[in-house]
C-alpha cells in the first residue's frame, strides 16, 4: 500500500509535474524572445527555476516525504530579463528553446516509465 | 501557462515579422520612383520588456504591440539627369532614399526571424503532442 501511493503521490512525482510545467512555461519565454527579436529596445526574458532547485536541494532529498512535499510547493519558477544580453540572438534563443525541448521530453520519459512501475504492479508483475 | 500561449506569442511575432517585409517590399518597388512623396517606410512595434515577475502571470509575456508602418524622415537622394521630365531647375531629379543593399539586409534578417518564429510554434506543437502520449502503451 505504502509503496504504491509513493509512486502515485510523492514528492518526485510531483516535482516532475512541476518541472514539466517550468518546461512549458519556459519555452513560452523562448518563444516571446523571437517574438520580440524585431523590436527595438526589447531585452531577451529568461526563466529561473534550476536555480531554486539547486537551493532546495537538501530538502529535495529528504528521506521525509512531507519536507520534500514542502520544498516542492515553494518551488515558483520566476521570469526576469537577461542581465548579460542587451538584445535578442535567435541562434542563442533556437538553442536553448531545442535544449529546453530535450529535456521536456526526458522528463515525460521519465514519468512513463513512472506509470510503467505501477501498470506492472497492477497486472501482477505479468508485461 | 499553456501551448495555446506559445501559438497565440509565436502568430503575433510572425504578423510583425510579415509587416517588416511588407515595409521592405515596398520600399524596393519606389526605389526608382521620383519625386518626394515616397519616403523609405519602416515598420515598427513598442515592447517593454517587464521587470522580474511571477509564473503565474507568465500569460503576461510580451509580445509586438500597435505594430505600425511609419514613413522615415531622410532626405531625398538628388541625382543629376538634366534630361529627366521630373528634374528640378538645376537639373536635379529626387529619388527616395532607399539603400538596395541595406534592404537586402534587412530581408534576410526577416526570413531567419520569421523561420525562427515558425519553429517555437512547431517545437511547441511537438511538446505538446509528446505530452498526450503519456500512459501509453509502447
Amino acid at each position: 500500500m505504502g509503496e504504491i501511493s509513493g509512486i502515485l503521490n510523492s514528492a518526485t512525482g510531483e516535482l516532475v509535474l512541476r518541472a514539466l510545467d517550468a518546461g512549458v512555461a519556459r519555452h513560452a519565454v523562448h518563444a516571446a524572445n523571437v517574438a520580440n527579436a524585431s523590436v527595438e529596445g526589447y531585452r531577451p526574458l529568461r526563466l529561473e527555476f534550476e536555480d531554486q532547485l539547486a537551493a532546495a536541494r537538501s530538502a529535495l532529498l529528504s528521506r521525509d516525504e512531507a519536507v520534500a512535499k514542502r520544498a516542492v510547493a515553494q518551488l515558483e519558477p520566476r521570469v526576469a530579463p537577461d542581465a548579460g544580453a542587451k538584445e535578442v540572438q535567435l541562434d542563442r534563443e533556437v538553442a536553448l528553446m531545442t535544449e529546453n525541448s530535450v529535456r521536456y521530453q526526458a522528463l515525460l520519459g521519465a514519468l512513463g516509465k513512472n506509470g510503467a512501475l505501477l501498470r506492472l504492479a497492477i497486472r501482477e508483475g505479468r508485461n | 501557462m499553456d501551448f495555446m500561449t506559445v501559438f497565440d506569442l509565436s502568430a503575433a511575432g510572425m504578423s510583425f515579422e510579415r509587416m517588416r517585409l511588407e515595409a521592405t517590399a515596398a520600399n524596393l518597388a519606389n526605389a526608382q520612383t521620383t519625386g518626394t512623396d515616397f519616403r523609405p517606410l519602416r515598420a515598427i512595434a513598442a515592447s517593454a520588456t517587464p521587470d522580474a515577475f511571477d509564473l503565474r502571470l507568465a500569460a503576461a509575456l510580451p509580445r509586438p504591440l500597435g505594430a505600425t508602418i511609419v514613413a522615415g524622415n531622410s532626405a531625398p537622394r538628388m541625382v543629376l539627369d538634366p534630361g529627366h521630365p521630373d528634374a528640378d531647375a538645376r537639373g536635379f531629379v529626387a529619388y527616395p532614399d532607399v539603400s538596395p543593399v541595406s534592404e537586402m539586409v534587412r530581408l534576410i534578417e526577416i526570413g531567419r526571424a520569421y523561420e525562427a518564429n515558425v519553429r517555437a510554434l512547431a517545437m511547441a506543437r511537438s511538446m505538446a503532442l509528446k505530452a498526450l502520449e503519456i500512459g501509453s502503451d509502447r
